[in-house]
């Protein structure tokens, strides 16, 4: 399993085609492009890990860096781009890592899938498609 | 008062018309639409100058290409008639259509933010992306040596869409012969070009030996065989330069083409033979494509008859709080129509194939 990185420290790219989001209140600093989920207690999402307990669960991907008590818009189910999926095929499975806050290309203890490697075709001929991310967080994985 | 002289963006920008630091949402919204109305125009124009050369506009999804047959007056005396002759058969070609497009799109505060640069470089970049498709897709029509089957999207079924002249069993007619016969317009050689081995009349006289083909003839030629051809002993440099003297002894080429020519091309020089040469970077290394600049164009365009969905256009837009887009399209494609309007010559190698990245049908 290996964590994925961003390409640009801080940045992913919100596609405008997100079709679920929600603005949530960070309860502990996450970076961009971190896994995170909601916690029952006080609502507030904090960074997804997949081998410690109580924050094996996944919500969606949180789309800026930020501070604990700042905003933060996450997305369950839309287009990211922004990290280094370059390893990855297109179709790959993207899961929550044993790092807390980090993306992986294999799943971790628990098994959370965060998306897909999908193709972005606005490159030229005789170049290969980028790679972006769609985010597609089921219930299960809540 | 309106500018008595049309800029796009950035000349606006280079004129002093607009600031590009100024924000898109608060500049002059009237030189605004009037720079992008005026850069579609231009990017319309550049995209014309290719189709101008290659594809002539059809809304049919298919045709029968009339062409020329052999004939000779019958021999009479005072008591005969001739027979009846009639045109020869026409043969059927179909085309293709297909959608392509870009969009940009920013949240809230992006848009807010977004400055008259921003703008000019977004839309300049989507018109660079519409142009590289047309081109792949018809120098991708050109290059294609076998016909190949696509499904209509109007309902018409399956399409066969052709290439050039491949020696399949359509006859043509030739000049030279006054015959009808096959014919085949995928060459190659295996040797660089050179004296011993030059393509270029064989170029013209593949092209010339049709009735239908007139006008110039004209090769376009990758920068790979720029310097080969130059080396040629028919070759004769065009004056680039008029402040510049070739030296003595070096015959000089006064004509000129006189044509728009494709984004990135130039005029080389032309040959003894009679041939334009004119590099064109776009073509894939040891591809030469002759064309000639009158007659039926090598390819039809085929395009919706509904104005709205021809050329390259903002289609729509989706306001989704935050997130904005706007969509822009282009739904149309090529097949050969002409199939003996233009030559592909390969140089370099023994065999024709079709050039990487061109295999038709492309995305």
């Amino acid at each position: 399993m290996a964590d994925l990185n961003l390409v640009t420290a801080n940045k992913v790219n919100v596609g405008t085609i997100t079709v679920q989001q929600h603005t949530f209140v960070a309860g502990e600093a996450i970076t961009a492009g971190a896994p995170v989920y909601l916690k029952g207690a006080d609502g507030k999402v904090y960074n997804s890990d997949a081998d410690l307990a109580g924050a094996n669960t996944l919500w969606g991907v949180a789309t800026r860096t930020v501070a604990a008590g700042e905003a933060v818009t996450v997305v369950r189910r839309g287009l990211l781009d922004g990290f280094d999926l370059s390893a990855l095929n297109y179709g790959a499975a993207v899961f929550v890592s044993n790092t807390g806050g980090r993306l992986a290309d294999a799943a971790g203890t628990a098994s959370l899938k965060v998306g897909t490697v999908v193709p972005a075709m606005a490159t030229t001929r005789g170049t290969a498609f980028d790679k972006i991310l769609m985010v597609e967080v089921n219930n299960d994985a809540a | 008062m309106a500018n008595q002289v049309e800029y796009g963006l950035f000349q606006m920008i280079d004129q002093g018309l607009l600031n590009p630091n100024t924000l898109a949402n608060v500049a002059d919204s009237g030189l605004l639409v009037s720079g992008i109305l005026y850069d579609v125009a231009q990017h319309n124009a550049d995209v014309g100058a290719v189709l101008r050369l290659f594809a002539q506009d059809t809304t049919d999804y298919q045709t029968a290409v009339e062409q020329t047959g052999a004939a000779r007056n019958q021999p009479l005396d005072e008591n005969g008639r001739s027979i009846p002759i009639k045109p020869v058969a026409p043969y059927t070609v179909a085309f293709p259509i297909q959608g392509s497009g870009n969009a940009w799109g920013a949240n809230f505060v992006a848009r807010a933010q977004m400055t008259v640069r921003d703008m000019a470089r977004t839309f300049s970049r989507m018109y660079r992306g519409d142009y590289e498709w047309v081109v792949d897709h018809v120098l991708g029509a050109i290059f294609a040596n076998a016909s190949y089957a696509v499904q209509d999207p109007t309902g018409k079924g399956s399409l066969t869409v052709r290439g050039l002249a491949n020696g399949d069993t359509t006859n043509y007619y030739f000049t030279t012969t006054g015959q009808t016969g096959t014919d085949t317009h995928y060459l190659a050689q295996a040797g660089a070009i050179s004296d011993a081995a030059n393509p270029y009349p064989t170029i013209k006289s593949k092209l010339t030996e049709h009735p239908d083909n007139g006008g110039e003839v004209i090769a376009f030629v990758p920068t790979n065989a720029v310097s080969t051809t130059q080396g040629l002993a028919e070759f004769n440099s065009a004056m680039i330069d008029p402040d510049v003297q070739l030296g003595a002894n070096t015959d000089r080429l006064t004509g000129n083409l006189n044509l728009t020519l494709p984004l990135g091309a130039s005029v080389k020089g032309k040959t003894d033979s009679g041939v334009w040469v004119v590099e064109w970077p776009r073509l894939p290394s040891d591809y030469i494509v002759g064309v000639t600049t009158q007659g039926p164009r090598p390819l039809a365009r085929r395009q919706f008859a509904q104005a709205e969905l021809q050329g390259f256009r903002a289609a729509g837009t989706r306001d989704s709080w935050p997130y904005f887009e706007e969509q822009w399209h282009r739904w149309e494609g090529y097949g050969a129509f002409n199939r003996v309007g233009a030559v592909v010559y390969r140089v370099n190698s023994g065999t024709y194939t079709v050039p990487t990245g061109y295999t038709m049908p492309m995305a």
